[in-house]
């Protein structure tokens, strides 16, 4: 028979086998499915929440909601018993809504990218990472379950190179599921609210310090660019959780253990973000640090004193550890 | 020990075991297991479940480490050219390992790219050669457990490899499927010349495929010997049930070629006093009754014992009729591992 030599050959070889298994298990059919069933229902959602707040309004000038949004967080603030934290959060919201207004920004400007874009503001944390989940969790405990680990590696082919074409398809279906959430929202957002607005003015730059929000870095970009630079915030968290689902699922013996487990860290982190908020050792694991839209959006972040910097290195320091751990249980392992 | 040099045949070895060991969570597995396969040689590992077969095999395909001891497999020792070892060895361990959810095609397919095997034809050639040509497409969780099985091996083919490593293959196989896997088997170590090792826990399930047989107790491969020699000093063995016992004795004590023969006591069977159990030890052929076994290799000489039995056997049942024993059961018995061992062993000049 014809051999065919080489690195690069081999390890596209082995990263062929990798997707070829995962497609035909058919995770990305299941993401593909859970997409098409829920978006609609969040396209639903916040279209009625646009009219609810149509009627109440009783206008369609952009800058009159605006207003009026604010001079309603301004009352919500003269209350007196409202927790410090609302109290900062509609702080800075006001804060931001005033740059809007003075650069003639329609905070909310109908169209499929908006939607496109707050889909993936609200799925950054927990929804998405659901997703890499369900494509990562078996990739190498169901090797394990099926008992072909032993076919893997009584072939003539290094076990680091077996873990990193399984490590490679991973963030390769994590990238195309990005791209699936994009291509599904667009297409089904579109119908409901227009499919133009990529062009669609948004502010970034905010810069967050202390109690107040400095809007002095302000600068407009498309709606395209903000897209573009959220979907790679979301694609280096999921990313990290892919990484640190393959670690799990290495180490464990059936697919439901690893599954739960990562799950199980997911919500804390989601948990300790809504509840626990002024904690802030919380900031040192990976799913408090996944809501990297916030600092785009200029938002309050998830746990007090978090920054972009901080989160950006905690998680590629998480990732690099699953990655090292993982190969090192690669290679040490014996299979049974 | 055993000497592994001295069974080993003087053919290019396509394995080579020495001194292996492995012990885990304080528990000694394998014991300096040491033995050679040649090309074209089927060398079966017989021993009870929890002898240290799958262990032995597992450490030659570097799925374990090994605490002591050295593989080498067509020349290239596993612990340092991992990669071209195991390029010159196809293996099945216990279940078949294949992906249910993915076809026959595809399962070969897995296998060949990690090979570096990208030749269509040649993969047909397997799956002809296993006999699943018509079924190949479908995914394997239609198949039976036969038919995965015959998948395994296509997979374990791929490549040509030097050396195939089967573990308890027969397992699982009904009677006409495991008289077909050893003759795939032999075919394979005759006109392809491929070294084979295979593991089982019975004696009739290698004693016609094998060439050699090791026996593995407790870790350790006790004894290796030539099939044809384990036959010539085991299972020349027969179970008779027949009445009157009285009168069978008569004429078994007087038969030439009966060498022993005991009745056997299962429980109080007092009103069927008249029915007895046996079994009876034939006598080693003479010399001049097989003129050409000598100069006849291992197969054919087998045959020939097999055939003299057969006419021993036919001998004692007339005998038997003759002065009126009725005989209800006339069968060859396979003896259980430990009589196996000790009648090897006692058969044998070469001390353990």
């Amino acid at each position: 028979m014809r051999k065919v030599n080489g690195w690069m050959i081999e390890g596209f070889w082995l990263l062929y086998n990798e997707m070829e298994k995962l497609l035909l298990r058919r995770r990305v059919t299941v993401v593909v499915g859970l997409l098409l069933v829920l978006i609609p229902i969040f396209i639903y959602a916040q279209y009625k929440q646009l009219q609810t707040v149509r009627a109440r309004l009783g206008t369609d000038d952009w800058r009159l909601w605006t207003e009026q949004l604010i001079v309603d967080n301004e009352n919500r603030l003269a209350a007196s018993r409202l927790p410090d934290e609302w109290r900062r959060w509609l702080v800075i919201r006001n804060a931001q809504l005033r740059a809007y207004l003075a650069h003639d920004v329609d905070p909310n400007a109908p169209g499929a990218p908006g939607f496109v874009r707050s889909f993936m503001e609200a799925g950054m944390p927990l929804f998405v990472p659901l997703f890499v989940l369900i494509v990562g969790s078996d990739l190498a405990s169901g090797e394990r379950t099926l008992g072909t680990l032993r076919g893997l590696y009584a072939q003539p082919v290094g076990r680091m190179k077996l873990a990193l074409a399984k490590i490679a398809a991973l963030i390769l279906s994590v990238g195309s599921i990005l791209l699936i959430i994009v291509l599904v929202a667009y297409a089904l957002s579109g119908l409901v609210f227009g499919y133009r607005g990529w062009t669609v003015p948004q502010l970034v730059g905010f810069r967050l310090e202390g109690e107040t929000l400095d809007v002095s870095g302000v600068r407009l970009v498309p709606q395209w660019q903000y897209v573009l630079m959220l979907y790679g915030l979301g694609w280096w968290a999921s990313t990290v959780v892919g990484l640190i689902t393959f670690f799990v699922s290495s180490l464990v013996r059936t697919t439901a253990a690893g599954m739960g487990i990562v799950f199980a860290l997911l919500l804390t982190g989601s948990v300790l973000s809504n509840y626990a908020s002024s904690w802030q050792a919380a900031k040192w694991l990976f799913s408090t640090n996944l809501d990297l839209g916030t600092f785009l959006s200029g938002l309050m972040p998830p746990i007090e004193g978090l920054t972009a910097r901080f989160a950006l290195l905690n998680l590629t320091a998480w990732g690099a550890a699953a990655l090292l751990l993982s190969f090192w249980r690669w290679m040490r392992q014996e299979a049974e | 020990m055993v000497d592994a040099l001295e069974d080993a045949p003087a053919m290019e070895d396509v394995l080579v075991v020495e001194g292996l060991t492995k012990r885990a969570g304080g528990r000694t597995l394998i014991a300096d297991v040491s033995f050679r396969i040649g090309a074209g040689e089927v060398f079966a590992l017989l021993g009870p479940n929890g002898a240290g077969k799958t262990t032995t095999m597992r450490a030659i395909l570097g799925l374990v480490r090994p605490t002591a001891g050295e593989v080498a497999i067509a020349g290239r020792l596993l612990r340092r050219e991992r990669k071209a070892a195991l390029a010159a060895v196809g293996s099945l361990i216990e279940t078949p390992a294949v992906y249910p959810f993915m076809s026959g095609w595809d399962n070969l397919w897995h296998v060949a790219r990690m090979r570096g095997v990208f030749d269509a034809e040649a993969l047909r050639a397997l799956v002809a050669q296993v006999g699943l040509s018509p079924r190949i497409r479908d995914p394997v969780r239609t198949y039976s457990l036969g038919m995965r099985q015959r998948l395994a091996i296509a997979m374990a083919l791929v490549g040509r490899p030097k050396l195939l490593v089967l573990d308890e293959p027969m397992n699982g196989l009904d009677p006409p499927g495991m008289l077909e896997l050893r003759r795939f088997i032999r075919r394979l170590a005759q006109e392809e010349g491929l070294g084979v090792l295979l593991s089982s826990h019975l004696l009739g399930e290698v004693e016609a495929v094998a060439d050699r047989i090791g026996l593995m107790l407790g870790g350790r491969l006790l004894w290796t010997a030539k099939a044809a020699d384990v036959r010539k000093a085991a299972v020349r063995r027969f179970r008779l049930r027949l009445r009157p016992a009285a009168r069978a004795e008569q004429v078994l004590k007087a038969l030439p070629f009966v060498a022993r023969f005991e009745r056997r006591h299962e429980g109080a069977a007092a009103p069927a006093a008249e029915i007895g159990d046996y079994l009876v030890w034939f006598a080693e052929a003479a010399e001049e009754e097989s003129p050409d076994a000598e100069k006849q290799a291992g197969r054919r000489a087998e045959r020939l014992a097999e055939r003299q039995e057969e006419r021993q056997a036919a001998a004692l049942v007339a005998a038997l009729v003759s002065v009126g024993v009725e005989v209800y059961t006339a069968a060859p018995d396979v003896p259980p591992l430990e009589e196996l061992f000790r009648s090897w062993t006692a058969a044998s000049r070469k001390p353990s």
